[in-house]
């Protein structure tokens, strides 16, 4: 890349027009001429250098002592069965995946909806326990929830709760009647 | 069996000379040479020695006192390095790969030299190589530049001239004498 730009660089100058005479211009190859017959000396040194490290290492001093052997890494010595255990053995660490079962429920809110109508009719008040019923499951609860707001969206229904935790406590509001599905009608 | 040639007895200080140098590992300098014996000075070591190069001169050794890296040192003779090898009392040591020796030859003539310089020489990162070099105990840094940073400026170390077999680095070419002569900054015609 550096080569590159120098070598650009050095095109960029020959292609500038230069004044006739001018003493201040100086031959931008010849920096790279240099450069390249310096390396080229190195290079000649390194030879040299390379001569004289291998006579030296042909005479032994006292207590010289030999660098370790370095071994070349033992050959694999396995059979098909030690192959197929440790791939076993690498594939029990992949992890299972962790997989959920998603099952549809469908909330029954018109059902709810419905047996909040049977209490409202029976009395004017009754609680979060008696709306969702004895043995109330997961849909129940939902149901009976989604059908409380929904009437008491409506106006149906008054929704309070004395006390943070405490059970809700379901009121018939005094405007409407019995019949929540026509109140559009009721208030116009 | 032939009677060998009688040497002359060497005087009690090459003696004792011989003695230090074959016990040492390394090369001994003439001043510790010149430690052995108080009253000798270094005339005297000086004398000492040159009586005991003068008996370990000829080739009727296996051994031969070399001048290495600025000491003396007891080696064996280049011709038997085969048979040493393959005996397996030693082992040559292993070559210095041309990246280290370019970065060797170029701070050995530069030194001392940056980093950045030798980066520049050898156009590719040389970091890696004076790290090994430096580890090797070939370079050390002898000081550090004026420039931005400060940088460190390497040299070459005895144990450098050791491994190539150098007295000195007065030893190394002559840089006016290698087939490609620079004279800077001469624009520089003939690239041969």
């Amino acid at each position: 890349m550096e080569m590159a730009a120098r070598l650009l660089r050095i095109k960029a100058q020959m292609l500038l027009p230069r004044r006739l005479g001018d003493d201040e211009w100086e031959d931008p190859r010849s920096e790279l001429v240099r450069r390249l017959l310096e390396y080229q000396q190195i290079r000649e040194l390194v030879g040299w250098l390379q001569d004289a490290a291998a006579r030296r290492a042909e005479r032994f001093g006292r207590g010289y002592e030999p660098p370790a052997p370095e071994l070349p890494p033992a050959p694999l010595a396995i059979d098909l069965n030690d192959l197929l255990a440790a791939a076993e053995r690498v594939i029990a660490l992949i992890p299972e995946p962790m997989l959920h079962r998603v099952v549809p429920r469908p909330l029954d809110v018109e059902g709810a909806t419905a047996r909040i109508h049977g209490l409202l009719a029976e009395r004017e008040e009754f609680g979060w326990y008696e709306a969702i019923g004895p043995q109330a499951g997961v849909v129940e609860v939902l149901s009976t929830f989604i059908a409380l707001l929904e009437l008491a969206k409506r106006g149906t229904v008054k929704l309070s709760q004395p006390e943070p935790f405490a059970p809700m406590v379901i009121r018939r509001e005094s405007t409407s009647s019995s019949e929540p599905p026509e109140p559009p009608r009721q208030a116009a | 069996m032939n009677q060998p040639r009688p040497l002359s007895p060497l005087s009690p200080r090459a003696r004792l000379l011989e003695a230090a140098l074959f016990a040492a590992a390394r090369p001994l300098t003439l001043e510790e040479l010149a430690t052995l014996d108080g009253e000798a000075g270094e005339a005297g070591t000086q004398a000492a020695l040159d009586e005991l190069r003068a008996a370990w001169s000829g080739a009727d050794h296996g051994v031969e006192l070399v001048e290495l890296a600025g000491g003396w040192q007891f080696l064996t003779r280049a011709e038997y390095a085969e048979p040493l090898e393959r005996a397996q009392f030693a082992l040559r040591p292993r070559r210095l790969s041309p990246a280290a020796m370019e970065t060797l030859a170029i701070i050995a003539y530069r030194q001392p030299v940056g980093r950045i310089e030798v980066d520049e020489i050898r156009g590719v990162d040389s970091g890696a190589v004076i790290d090994k070099l430096l580890e090797r105990g070939l370079i050390e840094v002898v000081t550090r530049g004026e420039g931005l940073g400060r940088p460190l400026l390497y040299g070459t170390t005895p144990q450098f001239l050791e491994i190539l077999g150098l007295a000195d680095l007065g030893d190394l070419p002559r840089l006016d004498e290698l087939a490609v002569a620079l004279r800077p900054p001469a624009p520089a015609q003939e690239p041969e």
